[in-house]
């Protein structure tokens, strides 16, 4: 007698994509939902540096300034860069390692409801009296207070990223989950794909760190409706203290999946297997290791930490972050370099991180720190970081998977002008900030003497520069979506599982698996090896 | 140089960092493009079969220990010199931050001054001589800088914090709040004079 599993039919159309269960669909609302707040938060991005093009106030008033600033900076760490980041894995995690379907899709379904329900709660203080919340990202506190911030657009601050940041940590457990218990037969730990110990990393740190973010937002809000909570002695650096054991912790989630992106599309183009994979995985788990223990870096300038001890771990960053870069750099020596949009990024990614990283030595050093912090030398460094590291190795994955994810090609003529409009802006933007801050500009002001107008102006065409290179990107987008190049399965060559299956995956991902005897198992397939 | 001479103390630190990030540099690019054009994709060309090298590895990773320990030594002393604050300080300032102004009390002498983001106030110091502050806030936390002396420190509502300065030349330097503090933060500013110690005293006995 044989039983016959009857499945239910799956629901189709606009209920299909909204309460899908299938790692694709929900990892492609995510990306769809953080890109509309990347827009989002980039135009407020856009109309400061509308501001900033003058000394004086001339666009918006001083208050709407503190709301664009805080929107900008919250929009962009907890609404658009965290969950592209875990938006990229869900879609690609199971993928990787071989599996059908995440671990508790139903709890990665609902972490993006959760995170959407925050990010829309956040912007919504726009329509309300008072404004949207206006203490910045990290909503210092007393300036967090219901007594120095008033106003209902704060508390729906707090809510939004209380919501966000818990949909994150759910789907960060499931990514766990998934890498842990649902590899294909063959599939050890040692074989992950570097993509997907990037991944790994980054949810152990999003499950250590995250929760205390959440704690601290409830107590946050208790704060401003009961009191009594950080109102104390010591409560503004406890205050401080628990935001940034979430806040530095956060800043490598914002990079080591993008890390993993850069790994993967370098390793394709050039033709050859993942350099140093070894010390590439050990030096990531150290990495994330040391990084928990940083956080207290953010205040070197307070008078109030053990200075000394935070320089030492941040400083010996160095270390895991070289051994990386020489891994990702050693992979392209030797190989044979093919320039698709995709590589050009990757390699963009690679020095525009650089002087990020470089810069983060510097303010690793409280002597130098003391001076270049809340300065628009850190604006600078961490936007050379964020948006020339993160989103420029996102950009790289995004040329690189979109055949896999739609079937089709991106064009590769819009993606290098997108390329060196992204590049040229980037540097227009972000260079003159290290002056600037280095000379006293200080971050967060609507306002600045004479003297800074030049680079300021400067730095505000790069801006529009940045959003023409959106506009190309997304009419790319458009564009190759209605005039259609068929891609095939395997475009570009690739190493991992994904280039396998048929390009969009099926349902259920893969109708036959090669064997898996390394990292790179479509290598072996192509190189022949037994 | 005194102890408390931040703007000599960064200068140096400063140049030691610049040196390493420019060095570092310039080899990262000059190795990145290199590789991008001589291994470039070309008809013969065969992609390497190595997938690592562990000598390599190691190797590199003992020279960016040593870098490490270059870095944090050379950033640790001038710590302990930048951090140092004197116990019998002759002079001592008084700093109190508030929503959106400053007032500056001079210890022992009952002089005070006091000012707003709409007249911003101004800090007289003597030159080359340590001053010692002891910064608190009255509502939020601020943040006293002067980007001439290369120093900031937060000001606190729930505690003191204590620094010390010293101006090493004569001149009129911007003076500022760095952490956002609400509505006229971009306005919160002071003007620090720095004045020759006679004139300082003139000044500070015609208060």
């Amino acid at each position: 007698m044989t039983t016959v599993a009857l499945e239910r039919p799956r629901p189709t159309g606009l209920v299909g994509w909204l309460a899908s269960t299938d790692h694709k669909r929900v990892a492609l609302l995510q990306l769809g939902a953080s890109l509309v707040f990347f827009v989002a938060s980039g135009l407020a991005a856009m109309l400061m540096r509308s501001e900033l093009a003058e000394p004086g106030m001339q666009i918006v008033s001083r208050q709407s300034y503190d709301e664009l600033f805080t929107i900008h900076g919250s929009g962009m760490v907890y609404l658009t860069i965290t969950p592209l980041a875990l938006a990229v894995g869900l879609y690609l995690i199971p993928l990787h390692i071989g599996a059908a379907e995440l671990a508790w899709p139903r709890l990665a379904l609902l972490g993006f409801w959760l995170y959407v329900a925050g990010g829309v709660i956040m912007f919504l203080g726009f329509a309300i009296d008072h404004g949207a919340a206006k203490a910045g990202w990290f909503a210092t506190y007393p300036l967090s207070n219901a007594a120095n911030t008033s106003g209902k657009g704060q508390d729906m601050w707090i809510c939004g990223v209380f919501l966000a940041v818990l949909g994150n940590t759910i789907q960060s457990g499931s990514l766990l989950a998934t890498i842990v218990r649902k590899r294909a037969p063959g599939m050890t730990m040692a074989r992950l794909s570097p993509f997907t110990w990037s991944m790994l990393v980054t949810v152990l740190l999003a499950l250590t760190s995250f929760p205390v973010l959440l704690g601290t937002m409830a107590a946050l809000e208790w704060d401003r409706l009961q009191g009594g909570v950080f109102d104390g002695h010591y409560g503004p650096v406890a205050y401080q203290l628990l935001f940034w054991f979430y806040g530095h912790p956060v800043v490598y989630v914002m990079f080591f999946p993008f890390v993993g992106m850069a790994a993967e599309v370098i390793s394709a183009f050039s033709g050859r297997r993942f350099f140093a994979y070894k010390g590439f995985t050990f030096s990531i788990l150290l990495f994330a290791a040391l990084s928990m223990s940083v956080w207290a870096h953010h205040m070197f300038a307070t008078g109030r930490v053990n200075n000394e001890y935070f320089s030492l771990t941040s400083t010996m960053l160095i270390v895991p972050a070289g051994l990386e870069y020489f891994a990702l750099i050693w992979t392209m020596v030797g190989g044979a370099i093919v320039f698709s949009t995709a590589m050009l990024f990757a390699i963009g990614f690679l020095l525009l991180f650089l002087i990020g990283g470089l810069t983060g030595v510097i303010v690793a050093s409280p002597p130098l720190d003391y001076h270049l912090t809340d300065s628009y030398f850190y604006v600078a460094h961490f936007h050379y970081a964020l948006f020339g590291g993160s989103l420029f190795a996102f950009f790289a994955g995004a040329y690189y998977w979109f055949p896999k994810v739609t079937g089709v090609l991106l064009r590769e003529s819009l993606g290098k002008l997108h390329f060196w409009l992204m590049v040229i802006g980037a540097n227009l933007t972000f260079f003159p900030m290290l002056v600037l801050g280095f000379e006293g500009m200080p971050r967060r002001v609507a306002t600045y003497p004479e003297r800074f107008t030049t680079l300021n102006v400067v730095a505000t065409a790069g801006g529009f520069v940045i959003a023409l290179g959106v506009l190309v990107f997304l009419a790319n987008v458009w564009w190759s979506l209605r005039r259609r190049v068929p891609a095939g399965n395997d475009p570009f060559g690739g190493p991992t599982l994904e280039w396998w299956t048929t390009s969009p995956p099926p349902r259920l991902n893969f109708d036959s698996l090669p064997p898996i005897r390394s990292f790179a198992p479509l290598f072996d397939v192509r190189e022949n090896r037994p | 140089m005194l102890a408390s001479d931040t703007r000599a103390e960064f200068t140096s630190l400063f140049s030691l960092y610049v040196w390493v990030t420019i060095v570092t540099a310039v080899i990262v690019f000059a190795v990145v493009l290199f590789a991008a054009w001589r291994y470039r994709s070309r008809p013969g060309r065969v992609a390497s079969a190595r997938d690592e090298s562990i000598l390599v590895e190691l190797l590199f990773a003992l020279v960016l220990v040593a870098v490490v320990v270059v870095l944090v030594t050379r950033t640790f002393t001038t710590e302990d010199r930048v951090d140092a604050v004197a116990s019998n300080a002759k002079r001592q300032v008084e700093v109190t931050a508030f929503k959106w102004g400053w007032r500056f009390t001079y210890a022992g002498t009952g002089v005070s001054v006091v000012g707003d983001n709409l007249r911003p106030p101004t800090l007289h110091l003597p030159v080359g001589e340590p001053v010692v502050f002891v910064e608190r806030s009255q509502d939020v936390v601020h943040s006293f800088w002067v980007p001439a002396l290369r120093f900031k420190r937060d000001a606190w509502p729930d505690a003191d914090t204590r620094f010390e300065l010293t101006v090493e030349s004569a001149g009129v330097y911007a003076g500022r709040c760095a952490e956002f503090c609400g509505l006229h933060h971009s306005d919160m500013n002071f003007t620090v004079v720095a004045e020759s110690r006679a004139r300082f005293e003139r000044w500070l006995a015609a208060q």
